[in-house]
């Protein structure tokens, strides 16, 4: 196993999550080369780092501030209607995601219109506020979220549930 | 008839809120310690643990008592933490460039336990830097390397908690670490020494 192929699967390796031919074609490849020798070390080393931090201290009267807000809330009496098929969901969510994306970009342009100069915005001034390291990651990953939301039965925004609730 | 099938539900009602009131006494503190981590500060976790809640007793119709409540539980936090960042605009500003997602970072104390006075003062000062870590991490990375590591569960479990594959659990596992290793080498060069020497 080669380098490349063997980095990629070093997490897996320290959490035992390869089957047994992989962890030992891992193992052979970590007893001759150091390189991912000294990677595993350090990803096991914030694996332990992290298994262990403190327990995180529960706020005072969180619980009765959780069970107050949840007597508010009207029982659901009957099962919450399943949407029938995940195709008009996804259409729904789909087309959800391009209005969105529409009016962040129609909400961008504006912005920049909005400025101080009056003149229409460059293409150097867009890509400038488009192109820093942080954006465009940022922007995918928010897009990919939305798109895998907005199809998961328990992602629903609060307001939108599909069930029949309280006394009818 | 009409009359008995509405006190039938309303019977079906007052069990199912005191399965949940039940289940909800013995996981929210649990729960909390997750949404801590996913949000970094006590305001913001008991914000995503409320309405995590909320959304359980909603659903609870459609919770399968085959699977534990917890994994069922985590898999609606997990959506419900997306859902939340993306409503504060968080998921553009996140980025690894940024020291910390919102200048909030945590305070905490460590929880009572059989620990030694010096061993809590070592993992209180270790636990604020790692925060900030996973607080830089995407914010899927960081829910996989919460589960596996500080939850302590198997990729299967949270490849159903987060409602993906197992191979993207993989991935986003092994992405986050090496986004938490660059952090700390970055921002807390003493800490990410110390760490590594341990082992
Ligand atoms: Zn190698």
């Amino acid at each position: 196993m080669n380098c490349k192929l063997a980095s990629t699967k070093l997490s897996a390796y320290i959490d035992r999550e390869l089957g047994t031919d992989e962890m030992m074609q891992i193992r052979q490849h970590l007893a001759s080369c150091s390189a991912c020798a000294s990677e595993a070390k350090v990803l096991e080393s914030l694996k332990f780092a992290l298994n262990r931090t403190a327990s995180v201290e529960v706020p005072e009267g969180l619980e009765e501030r959780l069970f107050a807000r949840l007597r508010m809330e009207p029982v659901a009496t009957e099962e919450p209607a399943v949407a029938p098929a995940a195709k008009p969901w996804r259409l729904v969510g789909a087309m959800a995601v391009a209005a969105s994306i529409g009016l962040f970009a129609t909400l961008l342009i504006l912005r920049l219109n909005a400025g101080t100069s009056p003149s229409q915005p460059t293409l150097d001034q867009f890509s400038a506020r488009t192109s820093s390291d942080a954006l465009p990651v940022g922007m995918e990953i928010g897009r990919e979220q939305m798109l895998q939301s907005s199809t998961d039965p328990f992602a629903g925004p609060v307001g939108g549930l599909p069930a029949v609730y309280g006394g009818r | 008839m009409h009359v008995a099938l509405t006190q039938t539900r309303i019977e079906m009602g007052k069990d199912s809120r005191e399965q949940f009131e039940s289940l909800a006494r013995q996981t929210h503190q649990q729960a909390f310690g997750f949404a801590f981590r996913l949000t970094g500060n006590a305001a913001e976790a008991e914000d995503l643990l409320q309405e995590s809640f909320l959304r359980a007793f909603r659903f609870f119709a459609r919770y399968d008592h085959s699977m534990p409540f917890t994994s069922w539980l985590y898999r609606i936090m997990s959506n419900t933490h997306i859902d939340l960042l993306r409503r504060k605009g968080r998921l553009q500003t996140l980025s690894l460039e940024q020291p910390n997602a919102d200048g909030s970072l945590a305070t905490w104390d460590v929880a009572d336990d059989e620990a030694t006075a010096e061993q809590k003062l070592i993992d209180a000062t270790l636990d604020a830097p790692l925060q900030a870590g996973l607080m830089n991490m995407t914010p899927e990375f960081r829910q996989a390397v919460v589960l596996a590591d500080v939850e302590g569960m198997a990729y299967e479990e949270i490849a159903e908690v987060m409602g993906t594959s197992i191979g993207t659990v993989r991935s986003r596992i092994h992405r986050g670490r090496k986004q938490l290793r660059r952090y700390l080498l970055k921002a807390a060069p003493a800490t990410y020494r110390s760490l590594i020497n341990e082992l």
